[in-house]
């Protein structure tokens, strides 16, 4: 019921995402000077830009940028993130102490510096931004899967499958991994929208996937510097973000819900 | 209490050697010659010339070790050599950038708390009227719209169309007050209104929690009036995961300010930093991310702090 819409606008950016180029009358990078800054239009049916490209055209090419590098990094960070806490929780000792200082580490920069700093070794690209925010994430899921292996590593289960002579891969996989899942789950639903706006924000700033790729953030910030001449082609993506990752984080929330009551109403 | 102190401290300081540490070792990260990746790029081809003239004046003909202690001792003291590119010393350049980024943060927080917190605790007493909802999907909407579309939503309704406001600049605030107003206005306010949702988030649902406690039906029982309830126990109680919120929204500014500043040319410690990054300036750049970590350090810190002498019980963990 209050999941329909946000899971029908995910549903939607998804495909969207997928058919871009199915969905797209025209070519996002085509500039047309005659036709710059032109209203909605059965041509041009969310008008265009200051170049003159179709806006429809560049949102739906973007929504596979945002997409692709928030499932990508969300995913680095999921897998990374989990087998460091897991390892970190499981074995103890030593071992735990330095992965978790590591994260501990990784989480004292403030989020956009870390990225800023990365990106001006690595320089601006797609994977490069997939990797900045992937490695971002990990100190979230460590955390957590760290937190959670805890919590279940004295259980009956675990202490019956290594008193079994399981080896620890077969008892982390087996015993420890799915009862870890669901707050990781959580945790990755709320992560992809905060990696979508993350990386808008990385590509407002110049530093995201480079031209003329459409990233959203990136229009945005092209589109700005002409807003005296139409505000609409800063309009359209600024409602396509926010709507997404709106979306996003309400299934997320609802995730959430669904699986943790004890964390509802935590931000 | 003081050993929580103390080993919280200890944490504190270790992360920031950890964070100086990285910086330093950054250049080394990539395979080649540091002072070419300092120059370098994915397209840049320094001559000669350049690259003796950054060994040079970054010493990197001297062993790593030497440089790493120099720059910890340095570091610590607050001198951070010389930039690449103006050749002046960065410490000052920084700290006046440093003020004028604390000058959009320290408002921002400000109006996110005060706006924030009375907001929520309103909308969890209003619980199950309109104004509850009201209050969710306004909250909702600050957390889901990025600064970079509040800010330029902001630079065309007033700066644009009504015309009321200038798009974006600075003046020094001691030389023109009332001018300097105008230009702090929008940049703060698009700082705050992600937190401002958050904080509200967080109050309102913290104060909901304790509602329902023993120890309000008790105060309530024995004859006081719903203020006072709300005022003497409620909220102490209730400040707990709000405080924690404010010191990771305080942290989350850091990096909102880098885009506020770049939307309203606002020349603050981010805008030095993305100009550093555009010139390849390492110093500087090094100078940036260890200052800036060292303060979120330094928050996280304090926030914890807070939360120990608010709640007894942490003091014991």
């Amino acid at each position: 019921m209050r999941l329909a819409a946000p899971a029908a606008i995910v549903a939607v950016v998804a495909a969207v995402a997928a058919l871009a180029p199915a969905v797209s009358r025209y070519d996002p990078d085509a500039i047309d000077p005659a036709i710059r800054a032109a209203a909605p239009s059965r041509a041009h049916l969310l008008g265009t830009d200051e170049y003159g490209r179709d806006i429809t055209s560049r949102l739906a090419y973007g929504a596979r940028i945002s997409l692709a590098v928030s499932l990508a990094s969300v995913a680095i960070a999921l897998s990374v993130g989990s087998m460091v806490g897991m390892t970190a929780g499981y074995f103890g000792g030593p071992l735990e102490l330095i992965l978790m200082r590591i994260v501990d580490g990784l989480l004292s920069f403030p989020p956009i510096l870390l990225a800023l700093f990365v990106i001006t070794f690595l320089g601006p690209s797609l994977v490069n931004v997939i990797l900045v925010i992937g490695l971002l994430y990990v100190p979230r899921f460590a955390r957590i899967a760290h937190g959670a292996t805890l919590s279940v590593r004295e259980t009956e289960y675990v202490q019956a499958s290594t008193a079994l002579g399981a080896t620890h891969g077969r008892t982390l996989r087996r015993a420890i991994l799915p009862n870890i899942a669901a707050p990781l789950f959580v945790q990755t639903s709320l992560g992809l929208g905060q990696a979508i706006l993350l990386e808008a924000g990385l590509s407002f700033l110049g530093l995201g996937a480079p031209p003329p790729a459409s990233s959203w953030g990136r229009m945005i910030e092209q589109s700005s510097r002409f807003m005296s001449l139409s505000p609409w082609p800063v309009i359209w993506p600024s409602i396509v973000v926010s709507a997404t990752v709106l979306a996003f984080n309400l299934v997320g929330d609802a995730a959430r819900d669904a699986l943790d009551p004890r964390l509802r109403g935590r931000a | 209490m003081k050993a929580y102190l103390i080993r919280r401290l200890a944490t504190a300081l270790v992360l920031l050697w950890v964070v100086a540490s990285v910086v330093f070792f950054s250049i080394y990260v990539l395979p080649g010659d540091p002072a070419h990746v300092i120059l370098g790029g994915m397209d840049a081809n320094p001559t000669p010339e350049q690259l003796r003239a950054v060994r040079e004046k970054l010493g990197l003909d001297r062993p790593a070790v030497t440089r790493y202690v120099e720059w910890l001792t340095h570091a610590i003291r607050g001198d951070f050599a010389r930039s690449l590119i103006t050749d002046r010393p960065v410490a000052a350049d920084l700290l006046v950038r440093l003020g004028r980024t604390l000058q959009l943060i320290v408002p921002a927080i400000t109006i996110a708390v005060a706006v924030g917190v009375p907001t929520g605790v309103f909308a969890a007493r209003r619980r199950g009227t309109v104004y509850d909802p009201l209050a969710s999907a306004v909250t909702l909407l600050g957390f889901s719209v990025p600064v970079f579309v509040v800010g330029p939503m902001l630079v065309y309704v007033f700066a644009l169309w009504l015309r009321v406001l200038p798009s974006g600049g600075y003046v020094h605030p001691m030389e023109q007050p009332t001018a300097y107003l105008t230009y702090l206005v929008m940049p703060a306010l698009a700082l705050a209104a992600g937190p401002m949702a958050t904080t509200m988030r967080m109050a309102r649902s913290a104060v909901l929690e304790q509602l329902p406690l023993d120890y309000v039906r008790t105060a309530r029982s024995k004859g006081l009036a719903d203020p006072s309830v709300l005022g003497r126990h409620v909220l102490r109680n209730a400040l707990l995961p709000v405080l924690t919120i404010v010191g990771l929204q305080v942290g989350a500014m850091f990096a909102g300010s880098v885009i506020v500043e770049a939307i309203f040319n606002w020349p603050g410690m981010n805008a030095f930093l993305l100009q550093a990054i555009g010139v390849r300036d390492y110093p500087v750049i090094q100078a940036i991310v260890f200052t800036a970590s060292g303060l979120f350090i330094t928050i996280n810190f304090m926030t914890d702090v807070g939360y120990a002498v608010l709640d007894p019980r942490i003091r014991y963990a």
